[in-house]
């Protein structure tokens, strides 16, 4: 395979996926193998995706996300970042001109398979023998608290070979084919002149990829592979998300220490102590640096005493629920979502391919200046004044995505200083599945408006009883759509007895703002209306349709809240 | 300073014979296991300490050692927490054991002692009437009157004896003693020295000082520790057992262990009434049945593990001394309702509920039922 002195043609780098220490020894190690190809475990659907990385928009933690246009829930995501390996290479490779490849098995092969159990984590067998409960542990252990980098890989691969020399877990049909795409990509590079090729993979499949006795049933196992159309993009990731099943099947459980690991190669038990000191500081509980040192002491005599060499997340843990709180579970809690998850939401890059109906999100969305709202994962609750355009906008921004069944927020009930109806308290949580949704509700229009009322229209015509029918046309009329209210409206009752409209109260006196749509408009005709509402009911009534669609449904500028129509008899 | 004996509770002749007294100390039930854990432990012992750290955690988790040699586990529940409480001593900080009646805190804080340096008898116990001589230390009156202050009129408290000696010191009960006594053990903790203000000198730690306290949280006029007494510590809280074969498991070895102490005529109860007494305390204690579909009033006491060992242990005797020597619905019954029912009025309706909704209708308890039911 190699020629002394010379470095091999094909280097297999295997990584625990997510592993912060996998990744600062694979950097140290691509710039001294220096290859011309860096061929990554992921889809190749997704190669052409890959430049777009290298754009400085792009803000992990990020996941590529295949789909089939065909049928939108079936969806596959592949997270990075910053200390993911794959993302470590992929950016090594993108900086130095290097050839950058996906060798998985593309997903258009794979999507909507039956998954079979993912056994690409041999380290559990490897950790039980060393006597560690834990894989997580046991790499941490061996791996990531390594001064020097040399010889990891090597020791990992020998490691896996051994493991998979004695068949201590059964294989699939699929981990066949899968590795069987990889050694065909890794010839086709090899084919195309790249002298040095670099795999990064799971660990597990290193071995796999440096047999070359399998070569000849490659082509047999890759036969009559079934094919679904697919699509691939980049979508923001959250780090709390790490720890769901992703295209790898590898979870995460505590991103926020692996991002700490990944940061910080000296005195991470110090400082990840004073990070949570520090935290609970902003909450009002007192920790002095007197408590940090006795909690560093205590991890450190807990990691003494567990034979680890150095204290790992559950030492710092029990030692600060030790000393800092009082053994006392509650205070940890706090800790466990701030800083052991994490609560930053990435940036997909701009050129990543997306419906437009995403592009008029994302322009609506900086437009209306929601955009830090977007990019935290639990912002504070938003408060709406509907007196200004900001304000109105906004709102109708908000209902009309929970009308595409894309929810970003929920109304909340006032509470405090913000009372009146003219305000709205509105609770954001944005969903990494918001593309898939979107996507889902593209065919409806291409701007999020449109495509609302799209839906809506929709909806309604699926024959609704009266009270959903009721309940849609208050969203719609909320949502400010006015093309979507004249087909919403219920039919009208024949007969003399139509009731009259009053699609809002105190006509004669409320100025009517003028409806770009119908041009100028007038106040209902006051007939039969004899009742005198109070400023804050705005009831749109039904009756008759012709009427609806002459008056403005847009609410004027003093009274702006709808409430349940009214049926008058 | 009056050279002080080694243990006095042996050297004085008013103690009782080893063979005759009615609960032996930890270093003395196991001495055994404590001196084949010191033959074979080989890693590094923290100044003071008979054991290392490990030997300490095998002693009181229990296990296999090399050789064969079969370690009983004194604490069964979260192995995590022994560790941390070990940890902690090794690193020169005071113990801290919090936890609600019955969940083996003085258990625990015994055999920590008795295996870091093989002496479990400096304790102090705290009560509301604990003063600071108890803490730090009292005077020979006479002494003191005919020779004025000297050395040798000083009653050093087991605190300064501890320090003195090098060993653990025991304080039961913390939240008990007035705050203001408390706080004298501030200086003591973080300055590891004992000031004899009438003398001028003071008493320095030897290495291997070290203190474990315990305090209750669920308790009627508890003095809660200053937040300067409470930063001296770190805190271990000990949880009730949240598994049933564990609670099982700890019942079963204690009631083992006691009725073989105490001579009892009775034979060990068989596994299955030793686990219907501890479904009923679970379910009474946690106010859900262990099925989860009814749920119950819960009556003012703890139902701690200890007191279904207590009342197991006197339902052996009544069956032995009273009865045929079998533990019987009968012999259980008014010590199980003794433990259960503290409150007179509320309890007994919990208990009767309970009664009547759960016991009755389970199958093989009717004998338990009608018991309970000749009591109540």
């Amino acid at each position: 395979m190699t020629v002394h002195g010379e470095p091999p043609s094909v280097r297999v780098f295997g990584v625990r996926h997510h592993g912060p220490g996998s990744a600062r020894a694979l950097a140290a190690a691509l710039d001294r193998y220096d290859p011309d190809a860096v061929l990554v475990e992921g889809p190749p659907d997704a190669d052409e995706l890959i430049p777009l990385i290298g754009a400085a928009d792009a803000r992990p933690p990020l996941a590529l996300m295949v789909y089939a246009p065909q049928d939108p829930s079936l969806a596959v995501w592949y997270p990075f970042h910053h200390y993911s390996p794959e993302w470590v290479a992929l950016r090594w490779a993108l900086g130095r001109g290097a050839l950058a490849r996906f060798c998985d098995l593309p997903q258009r092969h794979r999507l909507g398979q039956p998954a079979d159990a993912d056994r690409s984590d041999g380290l559990a067998a490897l950790a039980a023998a060393a006597g560690y409960d834990d894989a997580d542990t046991f790499w941490e252990d061996c791996f990531e608290s390594r001064e020097t980098d040399e010889g990891l890989f090597d020791a990992v691969f020998v490691a896996m070979s051994a493991l998979r020399e004695h068949d201590l877990i059964p294989a699939s049909p699929r981990e066949a084919q899968r590795e069987a795409w990889m050694r065909r990509v890794v010839r086709e590079t090899q084919k195309e002149g790249a002298k040095r090729v670099a795999v990064v993979c799971g660990a597990w499949h290193a071995p796999a990829i440096m047999n070359d006795a399998a070569r000849r049933e490659d082509d047999q196992r890759l036969k009559g592979l079934p094919k679904v159309k697919v699509e691939c993009t980049w979508v923001p990731w959250s780090e709390g998300k790490l720890a769901l099943q992703s295209g790898y099947g590898a979870g995460v459980k505590a991103p926020g220490w692996y991002k700490h690991l990944f940061e910080h190669a000296v005195d991470r038990d110090i400082r990840w102590v004073g990070r949570a000191a520090e935290l609970w500081r902003t909450k009002g509980q007192d920790v002095s640096p007197g408590h940090t040192v006795e909690a560093v002491r205590l991890a450190r005599a807990l990691a003494a005493l567990r034979g680890r060499p150095a204290p790992g997340l559950t030492e710092l843990q029990e030692a600060l629920q030790a000393t800092v709180c009082g053994g006392r579970e509650a205070p940890m809690a706090q800790l466990r979502r701030a800083l052991e998850v994490g609560e930053a939401i990435g940036v997909a890059p701009a050129g990543a391919p997306m419906m437009p109906i995403q592009r008029d999100l994302e322009q609506q969305v900086t437009r209306l200046r929601l955009r830090p709202l977007r990019e935290a994962e639990h912002p504070p609750d938003l408060t709406l004044d509907l007196r200004d355009e900001l304000g109105r906008a906004r709102s109708a921004l908000l209902r009309r995505l929970n009308l595409l069944g894309a929810p970003w927020g929920e109304p909340r009930d006032q509470t405090g200083r913000e009372r009146g109806s003219f305000a709205e308290v509105w609770r954001l949580r944005w969903r990494l599945d918001m593309p898939l949704r979107l996507i889902e509700a593209a065919p409806f229009g291409n701007t999020v408006a449109a495509a609302a009322g799209a839906k809506a229209i929709a909806r309604c015509q699926a024959n609704l009883e009266l009270p959903a029918l009721t309940e849609l046309l208050d969203e719609v009329l909320l949502a400010d759509l006015p093309e979507a209210v004249d087909p919403c409206s219920p039919p009208s009752p024949p007969g003399p007895r139509s009731p009259p409209i009053c699609l809002t109260c105190c006509a004669a006196s409320a100025p009517w703002p003028r409806s770009p749509a119908t041009g100028t408009c007038a106040p209902p005709p006051p007939s039969g209306c004899g009742r005198s509402c109070s400023p804050c009911l705005s009831a749109p009534s039904w009756g008759c349709p012709r009427r609806a669609g002459e008056l403005t449904p847009s609410p004027p500028s003093v009274c702006v809240r709808a409430s349940r129509p009214h049926i008058w008899r | 300073m009056s050279q002080p004996s080694e243990n006095p509770s042996t050297a004085a002749s008013f103690a009782a014979p080893l063979a005759t007294s009615l609960r032996h100390h930890a270093e003395q039930s196991f001495a055994e296991e404590l001196a084949v854990l010191a033959r074979l432990d080989d890693r590094p012992r923290p100044p003071g300490w008979t054991l290392s750290p490990w030997a300490v955690r095998a002693y009181i988790l229990g296990g296999r050692l090399p050789g064969g040699f079969e370690v009983s586990p004194k604490y069964i529940g979260r192995t995590r927490l022994v560790e941390i409480a070990v940890a902690t001593l090794a690193t020169d900080r005071a113990l801290l054991l919090q936890g609600v009646p019955g969940t083996g805190k003085s258990w625990l804080s015994e055999h920590l002692a008795a295996a870091i340096c093989g002496d479990s008898t400096l304790i102090v116990q705290g009560t509301a009437g604990t003063d600071e001589s108890t803490l730090r230390y009292g005077w020979n009156y006479a002494r003191l009157l005919a020779e004025g202050p000297t050395p040798d009129a000083i009653v050093p408290s087991p605190i300064m004896r501890a320090m003195q000696l090098g060993r653990i010191a025991r304080v039961e009960e913390l939240s008990r003693i007035p705050s203001e006594v408390q706080d004298s053990l501030i200086t003591a903790l973080s300055e590891k020295a004992l000031p004899v203000a009438e003398l001028g000198v003071e008493v320095q730690a030897r290495q291997g000082f070290n203190l474990i306290a315990t305090s209750n949280d669920r308790d009627r006029g508890v003095n809660e520790p200053s937040a300067a007494l409470t930063r001296r510590f770190n805190t271990v809280i000990l949880p009730l057992p949240e598994d049933a074969e564990e609670e099982v498991r700890i019942v079963a070895q204690r009631v083992r262990a006691i009725g073989t102490a105490l001579a009892l005529p009775t034979a060990t109860p068989a596994l299955a009434e030793i686990q219907r007494v501890v479904t009923i305390f679970r379910e009474l204690r946690r106010g859900v049945t262990e099925d989860g579909r009814t749920r119950l009033k819960s009556p003012s006491g703890t139902l701690s593990t200890a007191e279904m060992i207590s009342s197991l242990v006197s339902g052996m005797a009544m069956a032995g001394y009273y009865g045929d020597g079998e533990l019987r619905a009968a012999d259980l019954a008014a010590s199980v309702s003794g433990a259960i029912l503290r409150d007179p009025v509320q309890d007994s309706v919990a208990f009767q509920e309970y009664l009547r909704a759960v016991v009755k209708e389970r199958e093989g308890w009717m004998d338990l039922y009608r018991a309970f039911m000749e009591l109540v």
